[in-house]
């Protein structure tokens, strides 16, 4: 027992004690409640699980939407009674309302972009990783914490609840556009469907700025022992910059949220100008849509980093451990974020070309959008480099992470089209912007957050997923994936615009009719494939395998911690760091890890820091078999 | 655990035979539903009478069934895969080959994909091109997809060949980790000096064309130009033409209701000549600099042309322009796309409510000659007996006015 650091037994020995170290162990003599422990959690690791089941929830609700309104795309004309079933008076005779079109496709984008990638990504792997990598016990402030999930469930809920308000929920698309989001009277999506949404993105908008708040103050105040910034995993770079980001731009979101809120309700004109609808002309004047748009955009186009940059983070850490590989260029990687973070905070203006604002705005935000691209290509060499030479170990984060290399190297190059402003004049509001931001951020994100799922399943329940379903569940998205957007990429460059319930009324449209029914059959197969994962969560969380320490060989201080969870992460004293967590396949070594926990002495006095019995020999993927063979036997 | 065993020892069996299971009945009960003669008759557009619905009704039951068959036995293998049986589609110590090897078979699949889709649709979309701005843009975006090109085809292979390459080999069944073959290299400054550059000398490229074209697009208009407004509104565009002065007389959104669509201050003396077309149709002469003055009533929409490549918003409260000139005729156009019925359209892309898909307005290009013969015969809009009626109308808004306040 002498010459074992840390591995699972003497930790285990620790909690059985239980006493002497510190009061974080008190909760072994007396258990807590259901409500504190499940429901009202201060602790992180339980904070992360339940944003994580509620990001996974709003996916598949925002999923079947999409599917909803593909069907819709494929077959414009043909009546499908089922519909009914799903959905109503929306499709009376299985024809679909456009009104619950367009509200469909705001709901699918308003939950992906803010609910499963912000929420679901950043608040899970924020939260669960940022105090076990860094070597705290919970975050700054975990009281701050709790509120944070508890204001992002309400706003859930109510964004949820507008699907069921009788004039629809919100639909003037993700980007809530006034006037059309401003006057009622203009589509039915924007009654009390918008004041809904509305409501609920002010408090989404809270609960992620208790969130960020807490992240950056953790990060900066509760690094253990010899962390510095520089042995940092780069996990907890990405999200500690990702918090920074939202700070400065999500409180944008709020006040241009809250201007068209007045516009909405007590009359002013902030967004509002010489309109004249339904027979009316209205009485607001000198206020400007455009002025709108630069106050969403100046979040729009930060979120969309938001979303990526925690996704980079996780494929970084993924990538290195499962290469048997230190990353490449890690302060490369670390300058690359700082730099998007600054980038990107400059660059709203490319969204907004075509608004016809002055075109000398539109060349200098043309100028610092391509800049933004070179930061990006940077990441991508790395991740190249990092793969080169390594001895690369396929688990299903592994592939998920090469997912989402190959996915932003696509997604990233057409947004070189996007931000010349010359060439956006025939693609924007096209389906090759549709097609560039899924790729990009849906697809790219998406895949970095079940790498994130996947690899870090053991340490949020303590068991393993199911490889082989895993390994299905990869394969059928990103075949799916690249075939549902590729083509969507062609429909762009032909001028299809987006945001159109059916294809039929142009010529230039209708000709791809059949590419559409096309899309539709990979999305469904899409769709499908997610619920192969939802099965291996489920089934996994109860009947898993239980994980051993540390399934994958990694460096990082997480793997430390034990299995079961206790309350303060560590019984008895935090971890000394004395290394960056990159250390793989490096000579002195024995084996090729060198977690981050061992000094130099530690390796020279030949102490063994890994569990012979438990890793590699035995499949961990027939968890289930096993459990099940001993039990009855 | 008798049975356990049995199971395990014949997997692949029970799974195809599930798997049949599933299937067949699936099949049966979709093809009653797809091939029955009431979808088709639906379909067709024959009216639903009262018996159809009844039949509707029956098969919206068999659906659910159908649903609910196809989902429980989806389960069913599902779980009858991972848990009872042994089958495994990646076997423990093969799944880094098998993964490693699905890469580059992925990526050469990928490629080929793209490459074939765009050379296979490439009359679709390239060459389409029919304004003089629109010929500066094409080698934009030929130089940008050839640039971009190369790079996604360096990248991709890059990442899918050494994902084949640097597989782990696990075939020898000893850990991995119990192995050093990656290699620990960990920086090289030199190299992501050079990848920083590289890219950045390309952006600067395409910036710098893109900004030389972006702001020739947005130039003065010249003298000669023929001024065009189109107005957008839920869900239509209307069209006024300048006639032939050339100036459109100005618009106050409170004018707008009864006779004057537009709200024009109709007794402008540039009134006069103005027109406002009946049809939903532009008209415009080739090679001469047109200007479209945009407007809108309500909402943003987008006015939008993938041929002339014309796009701007449409903004109430802010009158947008955009220059176009275009340099082939309408009928020039069909010829060379070979399609008899082509026309020049316009769509709106900007979401502006439920109808937005259906905006459409045609732009018929037509020789200096046909386009002067078109114009002689349009009548001005506003003829004195309009403005007469128009006046009228303006009194009677008034009379309502006072009405409204005087009750209050
Ligand atoms: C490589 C650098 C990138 C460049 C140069 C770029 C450029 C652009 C431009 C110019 C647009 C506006 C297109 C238009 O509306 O006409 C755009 C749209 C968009 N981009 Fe990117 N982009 C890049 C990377 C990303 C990344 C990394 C993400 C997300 C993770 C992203 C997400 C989006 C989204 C969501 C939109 C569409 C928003 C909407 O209109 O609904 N882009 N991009
Ligand atoms: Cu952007
Ligand atoms: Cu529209």
């Amino acid at each position: 027992m002498s010459d074992t650091i840390n591995t699972a037994h003497e930790t285990q020995a620790h909690v059985h004690q239980g006493h002497g170290h510190e009061h974080h162990d008190d909760h072994h003599h007396h258990e807590q409640s259901f409500i504190s422990k499940y429901i009202f959690s201060t602790d992180h690791k339980m904070i992360a699980r339940q944003f994580l089941i509620t990001g996974i929830i709003m996916g598949f609700v925002g999923g079947f939407l999409s599917v909803i309104f593909r069907l819709q795309l494929a077959w414009p004309d043909t009546p499908l009674p089922w519909l009914e079933l799903f959905i109503g008076k929306w499709a009376k005779d299985g024809r679909m309302d456009p009104a619950f079109y367009m509200a469909a496709v705001t709901i699918h984008g308003t939950l992906m972009v803010f609910f499963v990638l912000t929420a679901g990504l950043s608040g899970t792997f924020s939260n669960l990783l940022i105090p076990l990598q860094i070597g705290a016990r919970d975050m700054a402030s975990p009281f701050l914490n709790m509120l944070s999930y508890w204001f992002f469930f309400i706003s859930s809920v109510i964004m949820f609840a507008s699907l069921f308000v009788e004039t629809g929920p919100a639909g003037p698309g993700w980007t809530i556009y006034p006037p059309l989001s401003a006057l009622p009277k203009s589509m039915p999506g924007s009654g009390l469907g918008m004041t809904l949404w509305l409501v609920s993105m002010v408090l989404f908008v809270a609960s992620s700025l208790m969130g960020s708040l807490n992240y950056v103050a953790t990060v900066i105040n509760m690094r253990t022992k010899g962390m510095s910034m520089t042995r940092m995993p780069l996990t907890v770079w990405a999200f500690f910059i990702t918090a920074i980001l939202g700070i400065l731009s999500f409180p944008v979101l709020v006040s241009a949220v809250v201007l068209l809120i007045f516009d909405r309700s007590f009359g002013t004109s902030f967004y509002l100008s010489e309109i004249y609808l339904a027979g009316e002309a209205l009485p607001n004047a000198g206020g400007s849509p455009i002025l709108f748009q630069h106050l969403f955009w100046f979040l729009g186009h930060p979120e969309v980093y938001i979303v990526i940059m925690p996704a980079f983070g996780i494929t970084s850490e993924v990538i290195s451990t499962n290469a048997r590989k230190p990353i490449f260029g890690y302060r490369a990687m670390i300058g690359s974020l700082i730099g998007i973070t600054f980038l990107s905070l400059i660059v709203w203006g490319h969204h907004m070309f075509m608004t016809g604002m002055n075109p000398f705005l539109g060349t200098a935000f043309m100028m610092a959008t391509l800049v933004i691209a070179v930061p990006s290509a940077v990441k991508v060499f790395n991740y190249l480099a990092t793969i080169w030479k390594g001895n690369l170990q396929y688990t299903v984060a592994m592939l998920f992470g090469i997912g989402l290399v190959s996915l932003f190297i696509s997604g990233g190059l057409t947004g070189l089209f996007l931000g010349n402003a010359a060439l956006d004049i025939e693609l924007h509001n096209t389906y090759f912007v549709v097609a560039h931001f899924h790729v990009v951020m849906g697809s790219a994100a998406i895949f970095g957050m079940y790498c994130g799922v996947y690899h870090w399943f053991p340490r949020m329940f303590g068991r393993m997923m199911n490889k082989q379903l895993g390994y299905i569940h990869f394969w059928l998205t990103f075949i799916s994936v690249y075939g549902v957007f590729i083509p969507m990429h062609f429909l762009g460059l032909a001028g299809v615009p987006r945001r159109y319930y059916a294809f039929t009324q142009f010529d230039f449209t209708s000709q791809w009719l059949d590419i559409n029914v096309l899309i539709t059959i990979f999305a469904i197969i899409g769709f499908l494939a997610q619920f192969i994962f939802l099965y291996n969560f489920v089934s996994s969380i109860f009947l898993g395998k239980k994980a051993p320490q540390n399934p994958w060989k990694s460096n990082s201080l997480e793997w430390t911690a034990p299995v079961e969870h206790i309350h303060g992460n560590w019984p008895g004293e935090l971890p000394t760091v004395y290394r960056w967590p990159y250390d793989y396949s490096k000579e002195e070594a024995e084996v090729d890890y060198i977690p981050q926990h061992i000094s130099d002495e530690d390796l020279k006095a030949g102490r063994k820091y890994w569990e012979e019995e438990t890793l590699g020999e035995e499949d961990l993927e027939n968890s289930e078999i096993q459990e099940t063979v001993t039990h009855h036997s | 655990m008798k049975y356990i065993k049995v199971l395990q020892g014949n997997t692949k069996w029970i799974f195809m035979a599930v798997l049949i299971a599933m299937i067949t009945p699936s099949l049966v009960l979709a093809e009653d539903v797809i091939g029955s003669e009431t979808l088709k008759r639906v379909s067709q557009g024959a009216g639903i009478q009262d018996g159809t619905k009844e039949e509707i009704n029956s098969m919206i039951s068999w659906l659910k069934l159908l649903l609910a068959v196809v989902a429980v036995l989806t389960f069913t293998v599902i779980a009858l895969v991972s848990k009872v049986t042994n089958f495994q589609l990646f076997p423990k110590w093969k799944s880094n080959s098998i993964n490693g090897a699905l890469m580059p078979v992925f990526g050469f699949l990928l490629l080929g994909g793209i490459f074939y889709e765009f050379f296979h649709h490439s009359g679709q979309y390239l060459n389409y091109s029919a304004s003089e701005h629109a010929d500066k843009i094409d080698p934009i975006f030929m130089t940008t997809a050839l640039m971009t090109g190369i790079v996604f085809i360096i990248t991709q292979v890059l990442l899918f060949v050494f994902s084949y390459r640097y597989k782990g080999e696990t075939e020898d069944k000893t850990p991995f980790w119990k192995k050093k073959v990656a290699l620990h290299y960990a920086d090289n400054d030199k190299l992501e000096k050079i990848w920083t550059l590289i890219p950045a000398i390309g952006m600067a490229v395409l910036v710098f064309w893109g900004a030389i074209v972006w702001v020739g697009v947005h130039d003065e208009a010249p003298k000669e130009t023929i001024n065009i407004e189109v107005v957008a509104e839920q869900f239509q565009w209307t069209v006024r033409h300048s006639g032939k002065d050339n100036i459109l007389a100005g618009a106050d959104y409170r004018k707008i209701g009864g006779g004057n669509v537009l709200g024009v201050n109709y007794k402008e003396k540039a009134a006069a000549d103005d027109i406002i077309l009946a049809e939903k149709e532009i008209h415009i002469p080739v090679g001469t600099p047109i200007n479209f003055q945009i407007r809108s009533k309500d909402v943003l929409h987008g006015f939008y042309t993938p041929q002339l490549k014309a796009h701007i918003y449409a903004v109430p409260g802010m009158p947008t322009h955009f220059l176009v000139t275009p340099n082939k005729t309408t009928e020039e156009m069909r010829k060379q796309l070979n399609k008899p019925n082509f026309n020049y359209e316009v769509a709106c892309s900007q979401l502006c409510g439920s109808a937005h898909y259906n905006m459409r307005l045609i732009i018929v290009v037509h020789t200096k000659e046909e386009y002067k013969e078109w114009l002689e015969k349009q009548k001005p809009t506003f003829t004195e007996e309009k403005i007469a009626q128009l006046d009228e109308e303006q009194k009677e808004k008034e009379k309502e006015m006072k009405k409204d306040l005087s009750s209050l």
